[in-house]
């Protein structure tokens, strides 16, 4: 899809977002025969918040306290608040950044339903390079798995992560976590560099633009859900804050049939105060 | 990936030692020997060797560091500095297969004197 993106890898105003959902899901068509298929969360930048500034560069969020496990045996303890101690990755909760006086201040992305109208967008670079990351979508919630769910991968074996940072878009309602890790056998002290949007939004109410969107006639963005398997927690959130939990994407030879679910969709279930 | 550490440590007042290898931006403390992270290769782009004589050995392990071959040899003659640089040609000198790869220098003087710092300039990298 065309580039609607800046130098900092975020959307620009009046640029379309969308947000798949790479879990596959079935239903019946008129004749009776399984269809698969996958939703998409099609969102229209409308403009976005603190634009001068959009970085944030701080600690890994970890204490002495926080659990870890290890790439070997014991249990490592970080030696001081935001480092990661060696052969260690972060506990099955995850951790998250914190930050006073936000909705949340163990975690500065989490907001609820009422902030249907603003999405983040969260790049994240750690310094060293070599450091593992994940995201648990919800958080706790392990995603990283091989041949359908049938083996469990991520940042505590041999793949399933990604070195050096990551990106997503965190949800009003769901709960996200980072996982880091680290194999070296040097104690390491990270920096993060958060790159955010904090973008305001609607969901596209054009049923002909969504079409284009999810077939690549109209320029997105487009970033993939860090899932494998369609948690409830992600799919109730969804719903709590927009009323729908996606578009559904057809092959663009089906137009006719897309727009008329489109439109189904955006008439009966989006929230009226979600769209634009 | 691409990340450069700039690993440093002086010597102590012994004879031989093993460097305790730290990169004050990102290490919370330093190693004897550094593991490579799985599926990383470590090229040298330069290194040097400052202050009075010594001679230092690079030495790279396959086996999490229970055995140690000797990759590189680099000697301080005089008191002073001793700067090389690999610009557009860093060598690489250990890849990580296993993620049990690791590398350590060690230092050899004529006196008991903590007078010399050596300073390797290493990119650890998943590309090639």
């Amino acid at each position: 899809m065309g580039n609607v993106i800046d130098k900092n890898g975020l959307v620009t105003a009046g640029g379309h977002l969308v947000v798949f959902n790479p879990v596959t899901q079935t239903t019946r068509n008129p004749a009776g025969q399984i269809v698969r298929y996958n939703k998409a969360m099609v969102f229209k930048v409308l403009a976005r918040q603190n634009v001068q500034g959009e970085k944030y560069t701080r600690r890994l969020p970890t204490t002495e306290s926080t659990p870890f496990r290890s790439y070997d045996s014991g249990i490592p303890v970080a030696s001081a608040a935001g480092s990661l101690p060696a052969r260690a990755y972060t506990g099955s909760a995850g951790v998250q950044f914190d930050l006073p006086g936000t909705e949340d201040v163990h975690d500065m992305w989490k907001v609820d339903h009422t902030y249907y109208d603003r999405l983040f967008h969260v790049i994240t670079k750690v310094s060293p390079g070599f450091v593992r990351v994940g995201v648990d979508m919800p958080s706790s919630t392990n995603q990283a798995k091989f041949q359908r769910t049938k083996k469990m991968i991520g940042i505590g074996h041999d793949f399933g992560w990604r070195y050096g940072g990551t990106e997503f878009v965190p949800f009003p309602e769901i709960d996200v976590s980072y996982q880091f890790g680290n194999t070296t056998n040097a104690e390491l002290y990270p920096m993060c560099e958060l790159t955010y949007g904090e973008y305001v939004v609607g969901i596209q109410s054009d049923p002909e633009i969504v079409f284009k969107v999810l077939t690549g006639r109209e320029p997105a963005h487009v970033i993939t859900m860090p899932i494998t398997t369609y948690d409830a927690a992600i799919s109730q959130g969804l719903l709590r804050a927009y009323g729908t939990d996606g578009f559904r994407v057809y092959p663009a030879n089906q137009a006719g049939a897309a727009m008329d679910d489109y439109q189904r969709e955006i008439s009966e279930n989006c929230f009226p105060k979600v769209l634009v | 990936m691409k990340q450069i550490l700039r690993l440093t440590a002086p010597t102590t007042a012994a004879t031989t030692g093993t460097f305790t290898l730290t990169d004050p931006n990102y290490f919370h403390a330093g190693v004897a020997g550094f593991r490579l992270p799985l599926g990383c290769k470590a090229k040298l782009w330069g290194y040097t060797l400052s202050g009075t004589a010594f001679t230092a050995k690079m030495s790279v392990s396959h086996d999490a560091g229970d055995t140690y071959v000797e990759a590189a040899r680099w000697d301080l003659a005089a008191a002073g500095n001793l700067v090389e640089t690999y610009d557009g040609r860093p060598e690489v000198f250990l890849e990580s297969r296993a993620g049990t790869e690791m590398f350590k220098v060690e230092w050899a003087q004529s006196a008991e004197v903590a007078t010399s710092r050596i300073t390797l300039l290493i990119e650890i990298s998943d590309e090639d």
